[in-house]
């Protein structure tokens, strides 16, 4: 069922030939066969920022150096550093975070997907011998994972979402336990596949909506945007982007490399020269941390001031975001959330006096976004709501 | 067959040629059309369900294809595939369930008339629900539990039929047919009865002295608004003209001979007379899955008066109307140039026609677009057979009456 | 109205004494306020304007000279209010034109047109300084010089607005009247009067001196109840639609416009006019108040009177005739049109034995103002070109032979219209080219003579662009712009008014003409430039206003209701070359159903990015600024 509703536009595909997507490399990738570099965790600085950095190849300098005197550094380490409550699966011999770790190295997996799989393999090892058990076995593991980050919306989302994949199903409770602990592998198993699907869902999903001739404008790094855009080169959609630089970590730079190699065009923009250039924008493409309650995302810091501009010179703007980011939360305002803080290099020194935001994520309300792009299809922020309360009410 | 087949072209020529207009009448042709074909349809004794999507789709792309900015039509093929798809599953489920075939079990189904209880396996009913919803994060989450005992019905061709067992099958195999027809027909019903399950609405939003504005023509305003009338409220209409059909004058004539209060004015006059409308009710040409309309020429610079005066712009629009797909680049990709005569007098401008600026290009174009895009936020309610509704929520309804799969189909097919 | 006009009166009997100065009343009619009383105050206004250019207005006056008093003093013969209205019944059946009774009567109605014109003001302030003046004699010399040359603007302005609504007033107006009315004015107000005028005199005399706080003193003075009455009295003319010609001298507060719902006024209207006119029948009951007649009842007879009517000029009527056809129109257009068929009045006129040119003049301009006014609502440009021909008329030195007279107000209006129209659409010509680069594609609506003009000049530039007309019924005047440019060689796409959004999407600019500017920023214009503009701006295109200052008002104006103009509902029914689309034929017969056809549409001020005028390109925020520091200049080129 679940294979067939979630990732429907694949199976169309697959099924009918459909002509409208078919490309060999449009294929859902394994997740070993990415040729990403791999990087390794850097224990010293913030888990958020962190995880940004490995996913989203940040290349500040102090990153750099980091990096380098981590290689070959060793993961355990990190994980024992910030693992504050491993507790009894650690003592058991086995590390969510760890596992997580692992999964996590795969530059292409979302952090989610990786907490999702690492979780499954709570299951796995697990020598629960009651469904009751098992299940605080599994809500230990994922608490551990959360606060690991607390910041990261997704990972928090992940789990949550696991956590009711696995306590809803009912159906269970009429089996044997190992027969029901092999299913809930299998469902385990199941989700993140469809998980590690959705960008390709949704890359598909957006096809439509990107014309010959427009102007995108695109915000930082997103893996999904990045997606969609490849995508649409590959089905050959003559279009342009526009890339903030994504200040501090500049990681629009890195967007607009891997764009220039799939041969856009594509111009760089200052972040503050968005505004000036939108009115020859078509439409803004954003990824999300997080999407919440309202329908509104969290991003990295800018989005909302982009939506602002895009909104008020009546662009459209669509975000791209997997619905394992759907998370309950309701933030009425930018302070309304857990922070998530960062470094900010400025290259000169700043005198101790002088206060630095540090904030990297801001939130953008629902009145402000067009679309957005899920694996469940494409969504109005009305929805999101929605399937939330249909979810965990 | 053939009879049918010809009927199809037939059909589709008419729809090539414009010969039919305005959702409704489209609308009901179609599901028409689709009733008799499907009435006609020879059926293999596997896989039944999947040979008539098949089939059905078929038939509606090719429709589709012939006037693909009516898209009435289109939601219609999409209605008649849900209506089968799910016309299939409830007779799988009643099939697992060891019970009679009589029920559709879709609890989520306005459409259909009963909602008997299933009582077989709760686990079957909660698959069959499923496999007509789009996806969502609960489907993510839900799985079949006993894939074993219940073949996976519903997936894609709805192969299912011939697992089920073999005892039923013959009756089963009309039963389908017949149940698809019926509820094909429950849905003309619906199609040609929408006007007055909205009009019915109109007292709830119509009171005394009111000031409502409408352009060009709309079946469905006028019933509502005489609607209004019979329940003794008076009211003043203002009728825009709705250039270039001018279908507003025949409306307006219409409506002042069933005794309202009537003002015709010119469209460009809308923005003067805006601020002393306290609603402005117009038709749809089609609802969109983000709560946009698309709406005859016109209407959104009226939304925008409407905007800028906080008028509440009311939309009315039997659910035949509601078109699962969001629109992108609606303005273009949705319209349709009609011809520059109704805007200009060739014989007149004959001489500027002809005129080229030497690139050979003509200096004069006439732009006669036949829809408007109105966005979902320009939009304060929308008025269906079911009720009132936000934009935001329709795609809710949309969730109800079509089925993910069919979504794509028609991508497919509409490309 | 009486009681209204007693204290009025009485407060200025004084001025009265000195000269027609009624105008002493006005300090009262701010307090007794402006229901209808105004009768006393109108003659007093004709007479006071001058006079009574008191502080409000007179800050600005440096420009005037005192030597209107006197004169004022002398025309203005003080009517009472009670006379005017007599004055008018009596003067009911012979209708208002004659010239003889302009004078007074003229000025008085005027007046009470203009009830809230900063005139009024001025001459409240200025009656009540002459009344405390004269009385304590204390005023500043200074003041009262001042007083005096506004005081005789406000004269000629009066005179023209007088004369514009002098229809009804002439009859109103007689002298004889006047007297009687003082007399009894006075009788009754004198014991009220004392302690008033103390205290307008006080106010007053601040005010004079303060004369930067026009504002106040306007106010204070609360000219408009005067005015009012005046207008209860004889205004209900037509003036609605036109009366800024009235507002020539101090525009601050333009008078109400006759309102034709009120069935007084629009009755004695009716007996003043020229024109037979047969009121439409289904009226919008939104559009009572403004005047809608039958189409094609009124040209046929017209015409038949061209031999007969002997009060108006040929040239005139011939204008008037064709603005009725509608043969000639366009803001631009139609005040040509009629300032040289003034020109051609003014060559063939004599002065009668025993008359005052610039008086007897002033009421002629008046008599063929209220006949254009019947054939058509006057535009706000031809009511600012009238208001600058009055001040000329009025301003004509006494010492000017009758020949030399005439020709100077022949060159004026010659200067009139190159300078404010001509020459102006130069400058934005000049200006708006700028704005339009290659590749541009440029939306326009409707036909605007100045928008063309720019059009053509960017084409002959070498500019490369293209042009979307954008038109809609019942004028169709695209279609001829469409042919003009077309024919001109400029690429252009045709469209009507729905489609305004669809394709919007491609447009880089919107020039939209005007026919006048108001000082709120809203842009008065042909109906559906502001749902041009709306779209406009929702597609964040800029919107480009071009507008010659001319036609700056200082009126106001947030909506498209309260004042318009009603074009033939026929219009509406009928669709040129459709004749298959006759649904509405015989609406007339439906008791339910009236087309309404409007002209005119106020655009708010925040969809325009910009007005190009001949002061340069101006947001519509600066449009009072033009109107403050240039308004008066108009009137004395």
């Amino acid at each position: 069922m679940w294979y067939r509703s979630a990732s429907f536009i694949l199976d169309r595909q697959h099924q009918q030939q459909n002509d409208t997507v078919t490309n060999p490399d449009s294929r859902p990738l394994s997740p070993s066969s990415s040729a990403m570099a791999t990087e390794n965790p850097n224990p010293s600085i913030s888990m958020y920022y962190q995880t940004r950095a490995a996913h989203h190849g940040v290349v500040t300098s102090d990153w750099l150096a980091q990096a380098q005197a981590a290689v070959g550094g060793n993961s355990d380490d990190a994980v024992s550093d910030n693992c504050v409550s491993g507790g009894d699966e650690e003592c058991k011999g086995f590390s969510v975070v760890d596992e997580f770790n692992n999964w996590r190295k795969q530059p292409d997996l979302a952090e989610a997907v990786a907490a999702i799989r690492a979780l499954a393999s709570v299951i796995r090892s697990s020598q629960a011998t009651t469904m009751m058990e098992l299940e605080i076995e599994l809500k230990k593991a994922s608490d551990s994972l959360k606060s690991w980050d607390t910041t990261s919306i997704s990972l928090t989302a992940g789990c949550d979402l696991f956590m009711r994949y696995v306590t809803r199903t009912s159906a269970l409770e009429y089996e044997d336990f190992n027969s029901a602990k092999s299913r809930l592998l299998e469902r385990a198993e199941k989700f993140g596949e469809i998980s590690y699907k959705a960008r390709r869902i949704i890359a598909m999903l957006s096809q439509d909506f990107i014309f010959d001739g427009c102007t995108i404008l695109v915000h930082g790094f997103s893996r999904v945007v990045l997606e969609v855009l490849r995508t649409a080169a590959q089905n050959k959609k003559l279009f342009r982007v526009f890339c903030t630089e994504g200040r501090p970590d500049r990681t629009g730079l890195r967007l607009s490399n891997e764009l220039a190699k799939l041969d856009v065009p594509v111009k760089l923009l200052i972040d503050s020269a968005v505004a000036y250039s939108m009115d020859e924008v078509d439409m803004v493409f954003v990824g999300a941390d997080g999407v919440v309650e309202s329908g509104g995302i969290i991003n990295m810091m800018g989005t909302y001031q982009i939506a602002l501009v895009a909104k008020s010179m009546n662009k459209p703007v669509y975000v791209a975001a997997e619905s394992y980011k759907f998370a309950r939360l309701y933030p009425l305002d930018q302070k309304d959330m857990v922070p998530a803080l960062r470094p900010i290099d400025f290259g000169v020194p700043i005198p101790s006096k002088v206060e630095v935001e540090t904030s990297a994520r801001d939130y953008t309300p629902p009145q402000y976004l067009t679309l957005l792009f899920t694996d469940l299809g494409v969504l109005t922020p009305s929805v999101v709501s929605d399937e939330l309360i249909q979810l965990y009410l | 067959m053939p009879d049918v087949q010809s009927m199809v072209n037939e059909f589709v020529i008419k729809l090539k040629k414009r010969k039919v207009e305005g959702s409704k009448s489209t609308a009901k042709l179609t599901a028409e059309l689709l009733r008799s074909f499907i009435s006609q349809q020879r059926l293999p004794h596997s896989n039944q369900a999947g040979a008539l999507i098949d089939a059905v789709k078929a038939v509606g792309e090719k429709l589709i294809a012939a006037n693909p900015v009516e898209l009435a039509v289109g939601n219609v093929v999409r209605r008649v595939l849900h209506i089968i798809r799910e016309e299939d599953l409830s007779l799988t489920t009643a099939a697992v369930g060891g019970l009679s075939l009589a029920a559709e079990s879709d609890d989520e189904n306005d459409t259909e008339q009963d909602d008997h209880p299933v009582l077989s396996a709760t686990a079957v009913a909660a698959a069959a629900r499923n496999a007509l919803r789009p996806p969502s994060l609960q489907t993510l989450l839900e799985d079949i539990p006993h894939s074993a005992v219940a073949p996976p019905t519903s997936s894609s061709g709805g192969d299912s039929e011939g697992k089920s067992k073999s005892a039923d099958k013959n009756s089963m195999t009309r039963k389908l047919k017949h149940n698809v027809i019926e509820a094909v027909n429950e849905l003309i019903q619906e199609i040609s009865t929408c006007h007055e399950q909205i009009a019915e609405q109109a007292v709830e939003h119509i009171h005394h002295n009111e000031v409502i504005l409408t352009l060009g023509s709309s079946r469905t305003v006028m019933e509502f608004l005489c609607a209004a009338k019979e329940k003794k409220r008076s009211f003043r209409v203002f009728v825009a003209e709705g250039a270039p059909r001018y279908q507003g004058h025949a409306f307006a004539k219409e409506l002042a001979g069933r005794g309202l209060q009537t003002t015709v004015i010119t469209d460009s006059a809308v923005f003067a007379m805006i601020s002393r409308v306290n609603m402005v009710i117009v038709g749809a040409h089609a609802v969109m899955a983000n709560g946009g309309v698309i709406a005859p020429v016109g209407l959104n610079m009226v939304a925008l008066a409407a905007q800028r005066h906080a008028v509440p712009f009311v939309v009315l629009a039997g659910v035949h109307k509601l078109c699962p797909l969001y629109p992108h680049n609606p303005e273009v990709l949705l319209n349709e140039l009609k011809s520059p005569s109704e805007l200009l007098d060739f014989g007149e401008f004959s001489d500027c026609l002809d005129v080229g600026s030497g690139t050979g290009s003509p200096l004069l174009h006439v732009v006669n677009p036949a829809f408007d895009y109105v966005p979902p936020n320009l939009v304060n309610l929308f008025i269906t057979d079911t009720g009132g509704h936000n934009p935001s929520y329709i795609y809710r309804l949309i969730a109800d009456y079509y089925s993910a799969d069919d979504l794509v189909v028609r991508r497919k097919s509409a490309s | 109205m009486d009681p209204r006009r007693v204290p009025r009166t009485v407060s200025d009997p004084k001025v009265r004494q000195v000269g027609f100065f009624a105008p002493a009343v006005p300090p009262d009619r701010p307090q007794s306020g402006p229901p209808d009383p105004g009768s006393t105050s109108p003659p007093l206004s004709d007479i006071s304007p001058s006079s009574n250019s008191l502080s409000p207005v007179m800050i600005p006056p440096p420009r005037h000279l005192s030597t209107d008093l006197p004169r004022n003093f002398l025309h203005g013969p003080p009517l009472s209010p009670l006379r005017d209205p007599r004055a008018a019944d009596s003067s009911i059946p012979v209708g208002s034109y004659n010239p003889s009774e302009f004078l007074s009567p003229s000025a008085s109605t005027e007046f009470s047109e203009d009830p809230l014109s900063p005139r009024w003001g001025r001459r409240i302030s200025s009656t009540g300084k002459f009344a405390t003046s004269l009385p304590s004699g204390g005023i500043d010399v200074a003041v009262a010089k001042q007083n005096a040359v506004n005081l005789r603007r406000d004269v000629p302005d009066g005179g023209a607005n007088t004369e514009m609504q002098k229809e009804k007033r002439a009859t109103d107006a007689k002298p004889s009247k006047e007297k009687l009315g003082k007399a009894e004015r006075r009788a009754i107000q004198e014991a009220q009067r004392a302690a008033k005028a103390a205290a307008k005199g006080e106010g007053n005399r601040t005010s004079a001196p303060a004369g930067s706080n026009p504002t106040n003193t306007g106010k204070s003075v609360k000219p408009v109840p005067q005015k009012k009455d005046n207008s209860s009295v004889a205004a209900s003319e037509r003036k609605s639609g036109d009366r800024q010609a009235d507002k020539d001298r101090k525009k601050d507060v333009p008078q109400p416009r006759m309102q034709f719902d009120d069935e007084n006024r629009v009755e004695k209207a009716k007996k003043r006019s020229v024109v037979k006119q047969t009121e439409a029948r289904n009226r919008v009951e939104l559009f009572r108040h403004l005047p809608q007649y039958e189409h094609g009842t009124r040209l046929p007879e017209l015409e038949a009177k061209f031999f007969s009517l002997s009060p108006v000029h040929p040239a005139v009527f011939k204008v008037g005739l064709r603005y009725l056809a509608g043969d000639i129109s366009g803001g631009n257009a139609r005040c040509i049109a009629m300032l040289q068929a003034f020109q051609e009045a003014i060559k063939d006129y004599c002065t009668p034995p025993e008359k005052a040119l610039i008086r007897d003049l002033t009421t002629k301009i008046n008599g063929y103002v209220s006949f254009l006014i019947e054939c058509r609502p006057l535009s706000i440009s031809m009511g600012n070109a009238i208001r600058f021909l009055k001040t000329r008329v009025a301003n004509l030195s006494l010492n000017l032979s009758e020949s030399e007279a005439k020709t100077s107000l022949i060159s004026d209006i010659d200067r009139f219209i190159g300078e404010k129209i001509i020459l102006a659409d130069k400058v934005i010509v000049k200006h708006a080219v700028t704005k339009i680069r290659d590749g541009d594609v440029l939306l326009t609506y409707a036909s605007s003579s100045a928008v063309e003009m720019i059009l053509e000049h960017a084409h002959e530039l070498g500019k490369q662009f293209r042009v979307v007309i954008v038109d809609s019924r019942p004028k169709l005047e695209g279609q001829k712009l469409l042919r003009r440019l077309v024919g001109k060689g400029i690429s252009c796409t045709y469209t009507h008014i729905n489609a305004v959004s669809y394709v919007m999407h491609e447009v880089t600019r919107v020039l939209l003409g005007a026919s006048s500017v108001l000082s709120n920023g809203t842009v008065y214009s042909r109906v559906g430039t502001a749902c041009v503009a709306m779209v406009a701006h929702q597609f964040r295109v800029p919107v480009l206003i071009c507008c010659e200052a001319y036609k700056f008002h200082e009126r106001v104006q947030l909506d498209s209701i309260c004042f318009n103009e009603l074009g033939d509902p026929d219009a509406v029914s009928k669709v040129s070359g459709r004749k298959e689309i006759n649904s509405l034929d015989g609406w007339a017969n439906s008791e339910n159903l009236r087309p309404l056809n409007l002209t005119y549409d106020a655009t708010p001020s925040d969809y325009v990015s910009m007005i190009i005028s001949d002061y340069g390109m101006i947001p519509p925020t600066s449009v009072p600024v033009i109107v403050r520091e240039y308004g008066r200049e108009h009137l004395w080129i």
